[in-house]
């Protein structure tokens, strides 16, 4: 009972929020699902503002709210260049794949991004390269999923009392309910539901330590110095307010670009560009969607300096070495349970949003990509295991959450380095170099993928001069030379001319031209 | 706050300005479903 009366308020907007996400659900499981591609793509069919509010939820993820967040306790108020990265890569993303994507998605029927790869470079060895890809995906994805599970565990540990490990397993089980519900329909629709919840949250918590402290003023006087201490033990002084001190720029560039790059090179977030509706949505989108980011990251990714504010010398020292705890801690010292209420609904909706993109691309990968291309099945048994496998991956994914390799940023930044080595090429040289070719493709994944992992475990450990240089980095430039050259050595394995033109869509302006 | 820990804060914003302005200037090119074509095999 004492329990109940202490956390009454926050429970209370919990089960709001949670009964609108299902309420929601129940509602859009009804028009979707009847066929893969409603399942799949909602059949290409969504406005531009839900898809803008999709994107800009499923890519801000808890791993931006809670992870970032805290870290900027760590590193400062420099930690806000990270969020530059992701604003120019999302302006990049909508500019220069968004239109593209969805057209040559249409031309080529393709369903998912590993089936995009298979049809772009049409040849023998295509369908090898969407499995790859799938397995790149499926890899990827366990540890960007342990980051969002990890920070939203922790936080209902702070707010709630809920121990980690029911914690982890309740958003986890939750998500993945909803997911295999809805589809891609249900999917998106929440999605921007969620978005918006998490835009208004993103303002809320900006003012917490404002008001806290007292002011503008009071709290900017409080930071430009502190006698807290960094993770190595030093004095932090004026580090929070000046550039550089905490943290070399090396850093801040390679979880900068990692997770930034995402956005031009992540299945979860180029799949929303193959379900816009037209060209109305996609302007909408194209302009809207920066300025959802760009404002959530102004308010967010500087927020764990500012607590610095807010906490004892030993408070500090306690939360340097945790930062995946700073916002949880933040609003447990605010001590409102009605803003914990209202900021848990938020943050819950930003590890729900992406878990559920995420959840439904892995089972449309395992499915689609791996085991209908292995064994094909009958249509009617695509969607059913599309839901098994979802299940299934989470019980993987709560493995790990339970025994979590490394902090939410770290996980999540790796992850978004596979991604960004890997794919980046293939979809960037599929999208616009009619020169590019199958071995090229091939050969940039494997390079990507061996040259992040020899980096993150082989040189950066054991090389202290290198330690800040991210995998992202060697990974990315490598993967994208050894495109080029492979694709120049196997410039006979091109697809045919006439594949390209339906690919590039060339086809079309010959016809106009000569009609 | 120094200048380059400021820097970020304004750039996002004229980012988001610059971005929304171009848009609205671009030609954007979106192929009606309709119109799609069979897929190659």
């Amino acid at each position: 009972m004492n329990y109940l009366a202490n956390h009454a308020t926050v429970l209370l907007c919990m089960v709001v929020y949670l009964g609108l996400i299902i309420t929601l659900g129940w509602y859009l499981q009804r028009q979707s699902a009847k066929t893969v591609g409603e399942y799949y793509l909602a059949n290409r069919r969504i406005p531009g503002w839900v898809v803008s509010l999709a994107f800009f939820s499923t890519f801000i993820s808890t791993n931006t709210y809670i992870g970032q967040a805290g870290e900027s306790f760590r590193y400062g108020l420099s930690w806000t260049w990270v969020g530059l990265f992701w604003a120019i890569f999302c302006v990049v993303s909508w500019m220069i794949l968004g239109p593209r994507m969805r057209n040559q998605s249409i031309r080529l029927k393709s369903f998912t991004v590993p089936d995009y790869f298979q049809l772009r470079y049409q040849s023998p060895l295509s369908r090898s390269i969407r499995v790859l890809s799938a397995f790149i995906i499926l890899f990827a994805t366990i540890w960007y999923m342990t980051g969002i599970a990890k920070g939203i565990a922790h936080l209902l540990q702070s707010v709630l009392d809920v121990p980690y490990i029911y914690g982890a397993g309740f958003m986890l089980f939750f998500t993945c309910f909803y997911t295999i519900s809805g589809g891609m329909y249900g999917i998106m629709w929440t999605d921007a539901v969620q978005g918006i919840l998490m835009f208004a949250v993103a303002l809320l918590m900006l003012a917490l330590p404002f008001v806290y402290v007292g002011g503008y003023d009071v709290l900017m006087a409080k930071l430009a110095y502190v006698d807290h201490v960094s993770k190595k033990g030093t004095p932090i002084g004026s580090g929070l307010v000046n550039f550089g001190q905490l943290t070399s720029f090396l850093y801040i560039a390679g979880i900068g670009l990692s997770v930034g790059m995402k956005q031009i090179s992540e299945p979860k977030l180029l799949i929303r560009f193959y379900t816009v509706k037209d060209r109305k949505g996609m302007k909408f989108a194209m302009t809207w969607t920066p300025i959802f980011m760009g404002v959530s990251l102004v308010c967010v990714m500087g927020l764990g300096a500012l607590v610095h504010a807010m906490v004892t010398t030993e408070e500090a020292a306690y939360l340097v070495n945790n930062t995946d705890e700073v916002v949880g801690f933040m609003l447990k010292k605010f001590n409102s349970p009605l803003v914990s209420g209202i900021c848990l609904m938020g943050l819950f909706a930003a590890g729900m949003a992406a878990l559920a993109s995420v959840t439904l691309v892995v089972g449309t990968t395992l499915v689609k990509d791996i085991w209908n291309v292995w064994r094909p099945m009958p249509v009617e048994r695509i969607i059913p295991r599309t839901k098994l496998v979802m299940l299934l991956y989470c019980v993987l994914v709560y493995y790990f959450t339970l025994f979590p390799p490394a902090g939410v940023v770290e996980l999540s930044a790796f992850a978004g380095s596979v991604y960004v080595a890997s794919f980046l090429p293939t979809i960037f040289g599929g999208l616009y170099f009619r020169w590019g070719t199958d071995l090229g493709s091939v050969a940039s994944m494997v390079t990507g993928i061996v040259v992040n992992i020899i980096w993150r475990f082989g040189v950066r450990p054991n090389y202290e001069s290198l330690a800040d240089v991210h995998e992202v980095f060697p990974a990315f430039i490598a993967s994208f030379v050894v495109y080029i050259i492979a694709s120049y050595l196997t410039a006979n394995r091109k697809p045919s001319e006439e594949h390209l033109s339906v690919v590039f869509g060339t086809e079309q302006l010959a016809s106009q031209s000569s009609g | 706050m120094d200048f380059l820990t400021a820097f970020p804060y304004w750039a996002i914003l004229v980012i988001m300005i610059v971005n929304a302005i171009a848009v609205q200037f671009m030609k954007i090119d979106v192929q009606d479903e309709e119109k799609e074509k069979e897929p190659t095999k």
